[in-house]
């Protein structure tokens, strides 16, 4: 037995959270400091197409390691877990299929933590080159991400049995044959 | 004489028992550890087809187990083999076991020994399940059925030989003579109708028989299981010296009639009150 569980994922989205997040992170930057103003407008990411490319190549590598990273859990079959990301379409699903004692409550949770799980890995390779020390917060969000997904795919209780131990009865029967012939020799006794 | 004994292993409650107590373990080590939340998700035994086809093999293999403990404690032909039920059953759920086991098996722990049983299943699985990942568990429950096993010899125990008992009569009923009822008077008093008969009105519907004859009288007595090894200790008495009971040749009791005139008769048993039957008798030349 098994479910399915759909993630609805959005690339714009998500682009979207990397270039703000880069953005906000730049300004601050020149605002210290004035000559920076060159290297913050490179650091600050998004709307250059090279820089659209090197996102996508950053996602699919994101969404491969949290697919691999759910091969634990996903059923022991082929296809258990696909995704349909295309550079050329915004939304993307990831369809998993699981253990038919994954509690239907989390899946939402579920879907908005794989997004801040890709969003922190996507932070943490574009900051890697530019500022290695502050792309390592990036790795501390991804891992606390990841660890809440695999909470939300703890087991729910096994369902309870349709019978109960008081159910479980033995019964005990007198064997008669030898009374039979006792019962033979008695009619035959009359005085 | 032996009894039957028949138990049942409930499948399906095996099964949960084994999915509930891992369930359990996995989640106090997670509660314990945050880092085993990926290794408690594979110790709890779940609906995965191959954890079921696991279980499912340690069920019936330890069902198996189950059945060579009473070995040694068959009777008759040995009719463990009447377990036909393992193919037949499997289709409800449930494995019927039939045992042939000495009459002083006590009665009152069949039910104990059916629980002990099903558990003693269960314990084993749950024993088996844990070996591949924990032996400490496993020990646990490995101890679990250790203890089952020794409840289920337990319940062997013979109870102490029934004493030996005399059973007297607890009925009798006239064979010969013959006297039928005429009218409103019966023909023979026994403990059924002695409520509404006078023994003179026996005198009305006598039976008779000439002097010097030698008239069998017989009769079959009753004891309790509708007669089982029951013992003859009927006498039989005559009121009047006119007629004589005697043992004839035959080991029976005979009637002799010995001068002319009348005589109740009475068969009782030596032992019981409530067994006797009264006729009465005309002794004529």
């Amino acid at each position: 037995m098994s479910k399915t569980i759909t993630l609805n994922l959005n690339k714009a989205l998500i682009f979207e959270a990397v270039k703000a997040d880069s953005f906000d992170t730049a300004r601050i930057e020149k605002v210290e400091d004035p000559v920076k103003l060159a290297a913050a407008a490179a650091a600050q990411q998004g709307g250059e197409d090279h820089q659209e490319r090197q996102m996508l190549r950053y996602l699919k590598a994101a969404l491969g390691k949290f697919e691999a990273l759910m091969s634990e859990f996903v059923d022991v079959a082929d296809g258990s877990i696909e995704d349909t990301l295309s550079s050329s379409q915004d939304v993307f699903t990831v369809t998993m299929i699981v253990n038919d004692r994954y509690n239907n409550g989390l899946a939402t949770p579920m879907s908005s933590l794989c997004e801040d799980y890709l969003v922190n890995q996507m932070l943490y390779d574009w900051w890697r080159k530019s500022k290695p020390e502050y792309s390592k917060n990036f790795v501390v969000d991804a891992q606390d991400a990841i660890d809440h997904i695999r909470l939300c795919l703890a087991k729910t209780a096994p369902s309870s049995s349709s019978v109960d131990y008081t159910d479980v009865t033995g019964t005990v029967t007198q064997n008669q044959n030898q009374t039979d012939n006792e019962q033979n020799n008695q009619d035959s006794d009359p005085a | 004489m032996s009894k039957t004994i028949k138990i049942q292993i409930l499948h399906e409650l095996a099964m949960n028992s084994a999915k509930n107590e891992t369930y359990q373990m996995g989640v106090v080590e997670k509660a314990v550890d945050a880092k085993l939340i990926t290794a408690a998700f594979h110790e709890q035994a779940g609906n995965e087809a191959y954890h079921e086809a696991m279980l499912s093999r340690y069920m019936f293999s330890q069902i198996e187990v189950l059945k060579t403990f009473f070995a040694d404690y068959l009777t008759g032909g040995g009719n463990v083999a009447e377990d036909a039920t393992i193919s037949g059953a499997e289709a409800n759920g449930v494995t019927e076991i039939l045992l042939s086991v000495s009459d002083r098996f006590n009665d009152g722990y069949v039910k104990t020994l059916a629980r002990l049983s099903q558990k003693f299943v269960e314990d084993r699985m749950i024993y088996l399940w844990w070996h591949s990942v924990s032996k400490e568990f496993a020990a646990i429950y490995g101890g679990a059925a250790e203890e089952d096993r020794a409840g289920i010899m337990a319940c062997f125990n013979k109870t102490a030989p029934s004493a030996p008992v005399y059973r007297f009569p607890t009925a009798i009923e006239i064979k010969y003579p013959i006297i039928p009822a005429r009218g409103d008077v019966p023909g023979i008093i026994t403990p059924d109708n002695t409520g509404h008969v006078q023994d003179v009105q026996l005198f009305s519907n006598p039976w008779i028989i000439g002097i010097g004859d030698d008239s069998e009288i017989s009769y079959t007595i009753y004891g309790e299981d509708n007669g089982v090894s029951v013992i003859d200790d009927i006498m039989v008495r005559a009121d009047n010296p006119c007629c004589q009971p005697c043992i004839g040749s035959d080991g029976c009791w005979h009637l002799r009639g010995m001068s002319a005139g009348f005589s109740v008769v009475t068969l009782f048993s030596r032992h019981n009150d409530q067994v006797f039957a009264k006729f009465a008798v005309r002794v004529v030349k």
